[in-house]
């Protein structure tokens, strides 16, 4: 299955991108997915820990599963306003 | 911009440009309304001592805009309002300069207080913006650590 990864902020410098196209098995959750990022990111690591999850611009829990073609986004903690 | 039936006179929205209060309380505001109560989020010249040269903004837009209309149809219903409108500006901004516009609209200003209050509350706990201070000496994103 493919996803879009899209990273935020603090995530995006860590990562050093924004966003990309990321190839998943079926059945792998949002966090499956966050934990594969973050071992392939160092920087990440220190940061991994709060992490929001969003699916399709809907916030998601780390087990939910992924699906062919979803938006999946990691968004560190926020502070608009 | 008119949502549908149940959303009023509402605006969600995220923007790189600047913000202005009379064209949010134009666009919620009707003939039904004693009452309109906006919240202007400015760019303060210090945080925990440190004195701030200038913030930027980053968001997630398309989610950005679907969490504040969510918020907005929430305090709607909680309040019995006719409108409400939230802004939020993105991008580099100086010491003194808007973030964030809320103008609630109802028929009395109990509510009316009451809903802008709330709703500023729910979109700093949940809209996926992105504060980042600049220091004289440094920068930090504001929730996230020392960087």
């Amino acid at each position: 299955m493919k996803v879009t990864v899209k990273l935020f902020a603090s995530f995006r410098e860590a990562a050093g991108e924004a966003q990309r196209q990321v190839d998943v098995a079926p059945g792998t959750t949002v966090g499956q997915l966050w934990a594969s990022l973050v071992e392939e990111s160092p920087r990440l690591a220190p940061l991994s820990g709060s992490a929001a999850f969003a699916v399709n611009r809907l916030y998601a829990r780390p087990d939910a599963s992924l699906s062919d073609g979803d938006e999946v986004a990691f968004l560190p903690p926020v502070s608009g306003g | 911009m008119q949502q549908a039936t149940g959303l009023g006179h509402s605006l969600f929205e995220v923007t790189d440009e600047p913000l202005s209060v009379d064209r949010l309380v134009t666009s919620v505001l009707t003939d039904g309304d004693g009452a309109v109560v906006t919240f202007v989020g400015t760019v303060r010249d210090s945080h925990w001592g440190r004195r701030v040269v200038a913030l930027e903004y980053e968001s997630y837009p398309e989610m950005a805009e679907a969490e504040m209309r969510r918020i907005g149809i929430d305090m709607i219903e909680k309040w019995g309002l006719h409108g409400i409108a939230m802004r939020h500006r993105t991008g580099r901004l100086s010491v003194g300069e808007t973030s964030v516009i809320i103008a609630v609209s109802a028929p009395h200003r109990g509510e009316a207080f009451a809903a802008c209050s709330e709703a500023l509350d729910m979109l700093k706990a949940t809209v996926p913006v992105w504060k980042k201070e600049y220091f004289e000496d440094g920068e930090v994103w504001v929730g996230q650590g020392a960087g």
